[in-house]
């Protein structure tokens, strides 16, 4: 049995794991349904009416009547009241059927669009974000981490250099610094900003492990045998850190959706076209301030489900690729 | 009266039962051995009698203490004390070696600062440290090892226990160091009237110490007696078995002749920042014979290997590979004629391979064999020369024992047809049986392929049933080099004769 297959089965045995496994995979496929057109394609339509509450709560609000048109104003006659009287009648037929709703499932954002397309269209552009984010950063973090480990001197030098100019930069200045000079809002731009800087700490691990590995003697029999540098590098050492990898990977992904949050939330963040959990967040401070709660509410749930299944599922794969078993 | 009595113990983890109800005595004032090889269950019961038990195991049968059944935990320190194996890591590196033993003093027997320093010195002066003023002030690290040893023997005597347990305290050690602990160790019980209940896979190492012995295998006692009865007239055919796979010094060498020189060695030497671990080595190999290198830890016969195998580029001097400067030949080229097995099996099979994978690389980098399939039938091919069935192949290196590695790392050296094979340390990380199973199969071989073997052991007797020449390297350098009879009967250098006097016989 490989050892892949004793870290399934370990993982098996962890009912936590597993939950949060279902989880992360409930969300990951809401966010692929959504990604090709199957539910919440038209999240930007104006469905309701402005801030249109839940509907659970819509029978303890008193929705105002729209204001009518005023047939008076301190008793001087409207000069058009015939002619606005001829248009609402001929209007009566058309637009009016547009009626919006009153009340939705989980109330509208203010230009009336459904609070809980919105959530699910988020929920893509975030897990979007958060995985191709995590991918890039793991994969330059691998890259460099394994040249700078398993060849060592003046390789590892450049990328110690590299390693202490991006971490000597503070975070959030560092990321700011880089969506200016992209110029550009949108997925992709959050997805090169969140990758390109947030691949330091991966290097870090994988250069320890590349250092730890690349003397031992399985390393040194492949040498003897005549496997190249690069089949020793990524066949034959980078299985055996494949699980430093992997939890970095999957730690990055809970790190890189709450760093787009922030990012939305600064105005870095994704497009005023698209929608994501931060960009939702950012419109939230003056709902709040009006009493309009259930965008905020429903962000924050869907963030905080899918953030805390990931960590907890990070942990229990952590704990299943454990390589103490040699 | 015995000291201590171990009765009907018996010690599982979980389903697995490690110690299977065993019962043996140590009387005052003697010694008993434990004998066993690994998985033997003798280390789990050494921890049973001091109640060191990890979580999860459960012991049931009884220990008496001077008759009467005490906790584990009151006996530890004050009554009966613990070598351990390895004294690095035994030892906590951050602090003094003064501040350690002195903690027990203070601990156990309420002294003052003052007067635990003063005990201390006495202490490391006892066990045969010189200048113990100035090593309470050391740290662990800047010890060597039988130094450290030394400092764990002091520690565990401090507080006068009247039975001392030795885990393997000398496995860890140089030949030379070995017999300067045992002596210690040997000499303090005798003073100090211990007993001691010394355990260790070595059957050699028991006739010296021990006045009695128990020879243990899977949980089970297959014997005990006294040493004397046990050597000269073993009742029991594992007893017997143990004794006759350690290779002897007293057996004929192997002798065969060859003229034909493949490998020659000239001032070859390697230095790392400055400290130069080979210096100058210089040496002949024929076609079929085998040179055997003998040197203790640090000694640089491992580099010697490395450099041999150009897996270590030397820093001086010229390798000749059957007359041409091997720094002209192809390094794939050369790689395919010399092969290395390493010490660790544990370490030298990639575990993310299959067996199959493992041995099927060097054919496809050297592209041996036609096609996968092709490969699959030479790797089990090769894989029944070294002894195992072929359903091996699609297994991984954490479903076989360490002997069982060992002959897969054999098999995929020998992939590749090799010439000359290094052996470096090959059969030390393994049980005496399982030695003797695999220094047979690297003779026949030799013999089958006309192999020539740079063997590398710290122990001179393997290196005696297997080598034609020997070499012996002290400090990066060749000392003393002759064919095997010489080297064993007549030693010139004074550093042999040391390292040949220390092997217990």
């Amino acid at each position: 049995m490989t050892l892949w297959a004793l870290a399934a089965q370990r993982f098996g045995r962890d009912s936590v794991g597993v939950a949060s496994a279902a989880i992360v995979l409930a969300f990951i496929l809401v966010a692929m349904a959504s990604g090709a057109g199957l539910i919440a394609r038209d999240w930007g339509q104006e469905v309701g009416v402005s801030y249109a509450p839940p509907g659970f709560v819509e029978a303890r609000t008193e929705q105002k009547s729209e204001a009518k048109v005023p047939q008076e104003d301190y008793g001087i006659p409207d000069p058009l009241a015939a002619e606005l009287a001829q248009i609402h009648a001929g209007l009566a037929g058309a637009t009016g059927v547009e009626a919006k709703a009153r009340a939705l499932a989980f109330g509208a954002d203010k230009w009336g669009r459904d609070v809980l397309k919105k959530v699910i269209k988020g929920t893509e552009t975030s897990l979007l974000v958060g995985l191709a984010a995590a991918a890039l950063a793991t994969f330059l973090g691998t890259l460099f981490g394994a040249l700078a480990g398993y060849y060592g001197r003046w390789i590892d030098d450049f990328f110690n250099w590299l390693y202490s100019v991006f971490t000597s930069i503070p975070y959030l200045l560092l990321v700011l610094a880089v969506a200016a000079v992209l110029g550009q809002k949108g997925v992709l731009a959050v997805i090169l900003i969140l990758g390109l800087t947030g691949w330091t700490g991966i290097f870090r691990l994988i250069r320890a492990e590349y250092l730890r590995h690349r003397v031992r003697e399985y390393v040194l029999a492949a040498d003897a045998v005549g496997a190249s540098n690069a089949r020793r590098m990524f066949a034959h050492i980078l299985p055996n850190a494949s699980h430093v990898v992997l939890v970095q990977l999957s730690l990055h992904v809970v790190l890189f959706i709450k760093s787009e949050v922030i990012l939305s939330f600064l105005g870095f963040g994704v497009g005023v076209d698209t929608v994501s959990w931060g960009s939702m967040l950012a419109e939230a401070p003056s709902e709040l301030i009006l009493g309009m709660w259930w965008q905020i509410a429903a962000a924050t749930a869907a963030m905080a489900l899918a953030v805390t299944a990931f960590s907890l599922f990070t942990d229990s794969v952590r704990d299943a690729l454990d390589p103490r078993l040699q | 009266m015995s000291l201590l009595s171990v009765r009907d113990l018996r010690v599982s983890f979980g389903a697995v039962e490690a110690v299977k109800g065993i019962t043996f005595d140590v009387p005052e004032h003697s010694t008993v051995a434990l004998v066993g090889e690994s998985g033997s269950g003798k280390s789990v019961t050494a921890l049973s009698i001091l109640g060191l038990l990890p979580k999860g195991a459960r012991s049931r049968g009884e220990i008496l203490f001077e008759g009467r059944n005490i906790p584990g935990r009151q006996l530890r320190g004050a009554q009966v004390a613990m070598i351990f194996q390895e004294p690095m890591s035994s030892l906590n590196p951050v602090f003094t070696v003064g501040f350690q033993i002195g903690e027990a003093l203070r601990e156990h027997l309420g002294m003052s600062r003052r007067a635990a320093r003063k005990r201390s010195i006495e202490l490391l002066d006892e066990v045969g440290l010189s200048n113990p003023e100035a090593k309470l002030g050391r740290y662990p690290f800047q010890l060597s090892g039988g130094e450290q040893q030394r400092v764990m023997i002091a520690m565990a005597i401090a507080c006068e226990p009247k039975l001392l347990i030795a885990d393997e305290p000398t496995s860890a050690l140089d030949v030379t160091v070995q017999k300067q602990i045992l002596e210690l160790i040997a000499g303090l019980q005798r003073r100090r009237r211990m007993s001691m209940l010394f355990i260790t896979h070595d059957l050699a190492l028991v006739k010296q110490v021990a006045e009695h012995v128990v020879v243990m295998r899977a949980g089970e006692i297959r014997e005990q007696g006294s040493v004397a009865q046990v050597y000269e007239s073993p009742r029991d055919d594992y007893t017997r078995m143990l004794l006759d796979a350690r290779p002897r010094m007293d057996q004929p060498a192997r002798s065969r002749s060859s003229t034909e020189t493949i490998l020659e060695a000239r001032g070859l030497a390697k230095s790392f920042d400055g400290h130069q671990a080979v210096k100058g080595a210089s040496f002949k190999l024929a076609r079929g014979r085998t040179l055997g290198l003998v040197g203790e830890s640090g000694s640089g016969k491992t580099t010697l290997g490395l450099l041999v195998t150009r897996l270590h580029q030397a820093s001086g001097g010229e390798l000749r590979f059957h007359g041409e400067d091997v720094t002209a030949v192809a390094p794939l080229a050369f790689k395919r004629r010399v092969q290395i097995v390493f010490q660790n099996p544990y370490a030298s099979l990639n575990p993310r391979f299959s067996i199959g994978q493992t041995l099927t690389e060097p054919m496809r980098i050297h592209a041996i064999g036609a096609d996968a399939a092709e490969r699959r039938s030479l790797a089990a091919g090769l894989l029944a020369k070294v002894g195992l069935p072929e359903s091996a192949l699609f297994k991984y290196p954490h479903e076989f024992s360490g002997g069982q590695r060992q002959r897969i790392a054999i098999a995929r050296a020998l992939a590749l047809q090799p010439e000359l094979v290094i052996c470096d340390e090959a059969v030390s990380a393994l049980d005496v049986s399982i030695q003797a199973q695999l220094l047979n199969l690297l003779r026949d071989l030799q013999d089958e392929y006309a192999m020539s073997y740079l063997f590398i052991s710290h122990d001179l007797a393997v290196v005696k049933s297997m080598a034609d020449e020997v070499m012996v390297m002290k400090d990066g350098e060749i000392v003393e080099h002759a064919g095997v009879e010489e080297i064993y009967v007549e030693p010139k250098h004074p550093y042999t004769r040391a390292l040949l006097a220390a092997v217990p016989q």
